[in-house]
Parts: structure tokens; sequence; C-alpha cells
């Protein structure tokens, strides 16, 4: 006896366009939408009365230009990071209050502020308002 | 002359073209998907000083003051004038649940000088808020 069966239809692959419109658009949210920046912060402290009177204070002057920083009638470079290792090593356990001149930016205070304490330096605060 | 009117053998054949494609979309897509995060963008434009410091933002627990390079003072998004920000600092933290960790994060442009910023301190310091906080931008790889 001869069958007749159909040969197995092959079934129609599913389309493409309509995934690839849903794929771009999603694409296109996340491009826009994604932010790259790392926002992050630099804590001031403001020590609670009393810590202030026990540690001693090493004031230190940042420059105008934000590049050289006195201490104690010394004259240091903010990128010598062996001289701020030293001037930290000398006074470990005070407390640096930087006193900064007229005109200095906040990014001139932020970048001292991190080398202070790439050196080792535990507590930085600013002179007149953080005490 | 000879005309080849047969139609072409399939029509996926157009699809089979496009899955090379499909792959680099894909790829995009999960590389801006991992990369990327989203945030709620702040409306007041700023470009906050570069920092290698690493300590995170706690959005749910913190108050953003703004100054723009014009000396106009924001608090989160609504602008404010340096006398009434003091009393609105806390009325924020009388309203705040976790009163021990509540902060608040200074955002000034890193051009802005010093002597500008100190007097917006001093009135955060006199509203009795102790954790504050100055908003920076990681530098990539720890150098400036």
């Amino acid at each position: 006896m001869l069958l007749d069966l159909e040969k197995p239809r092959r079934r129609n692959a599913i389309s493409l366009t309509p995934l690839i419109d849903v794929v771009f658009i999603l694409l296109l949210f996340f491009m826009l939408t994604s932010q790259f920046i790392q926002q992050r912060r630099v804590d001031l402290p403001v020590p609670t009365a009393g810590t202030a009177e026990d540690a001693e204070v090493l004031n230190i002057q940042l420059a105008a230009n934000g590049h050289t920083i006195s201490v104690e009638d010394e004259t240091l470079d903010v990128d010598d990071l062996s001289a701020l290792k030293q001037l930290v090593a000398a006074h470990g356990k005070e407390v640096f209050a930087l006193d900064v001149e007229k005109g200095a930016t906040t990014q001139a205070f932020i970048t001292l502020v991190d080398r202070l304490k790439q050196a080792g330096a535990k507590q930085v605060s600013m002179a007149g308002v953080l005490p | 002359m000879i005309l080849n009117t047969k139609p072409k053998p399939s029509k996926s054949m157009g699809d089979d073209q496009l899955i090379p494609l499909i792959n680099v979309v894909f790829l995009m897509l999960i590389f801006f998907m991992v990369a990327g995060h989203i945030t709620r963008q702040n409306p007041i434009k700023l470009d906050p000083p570069q920092s290698i410091n690493e300590t995170h933002n706690d959005p749910d627990n913190q108050v953003e003051v703004s100054r723009t390079a014009d000396g106009k003072l924001y608090l989160g998004a609504d602008p404010v004038t340096s006398e009434t920000l003091g009393e609105q600092l806390k009325q924020r933290f009388e309203k705040a649940k976790d009163k021990e960790h509540f902060s608040v994060l200074v955002r000034v442009d890193g051009d802005t000088p010093v002597e500008q910023l100190q007097p917006l301190l001093m009135t955060i310091k006199e509203a009795g808020l102790t954790h504050v906080g100055l908003a920076t931008l990681l530098i990539p790889g720890g150098q400036s």
C-alpha cells in the first residue's frame, strides 16, 4: 500500500525584525540613561565639643596658587609626597588644620586633603570653619 | 539571453544575514546595562572637584546643598537664600528617620574659591548639623 504522506513542512522561522526593533529600543534607553560619572564624597570632620581641646592642632597654610603649603615657616610642595610623609610622621597625632589663603579653589583644597591622607594623616579639617 | 526570473530560494536568507548585527547589538546592550548605572540626574549643573577619595554617598539619608558658580543656593532642587537655609536644614533634620547618620552633602564647583565655601559651611554648622561632606568626582586610577 502506498501511503501518500505529506512531507513534513518546515516550520516558518520567526521573523527577527520585531526582536531587533525591541533590542534597539532597549539599547537606546540604556545608552541615554546610564551614567558613568562616579560621584563620591569627602567628609569634612566636625569634631564634637571637647575633642578640639584634647588634640594638638598643626596649622597648614595653603597658598592662593594651590601648589605650595607652609608649615611652621617651612615651605613644601603639595605634590612632594615624601616631604608630606615626613611631615605627617613628625606630627603623628595632631589635627591638621588647613588654613586656606584667599583665592585658592576648592579643587586645590580637596587635592591637598587627598595628598595628606595619602601621606597617612588621619584628621584633616578646615581651619576657622571646622575646629 | 536567459533571464533568471526564479524567486530567491528562501525568504529566511535575509534574516540569517542579520544575526551578526543582533549579536553586536546584544553585546552593546549588555555592556550598557552592566557598566552604566541609572540614577536620578541632579538638575543643577555643577562640576565638583576631583578626588581619589572612595567614600560613597548615602542618598537615602542626606540632604544636598548646592552652590552654583553665580552664588545661587539650592537645597535639593529648591532655591533657597543663605538666611533661610539654616532653618530649612533644621526642618529636614527633624523629619529624618535616622538622625544619627543624617548628613549634609555640599556640592560646589571645583573652581569656587574656598572663602566663598566657608560661609556656607558656617551656616550648616550653626544649624547644628555635624555630618558634612563635600561632593567630589572619582579620578579613575587615583592619579590626577
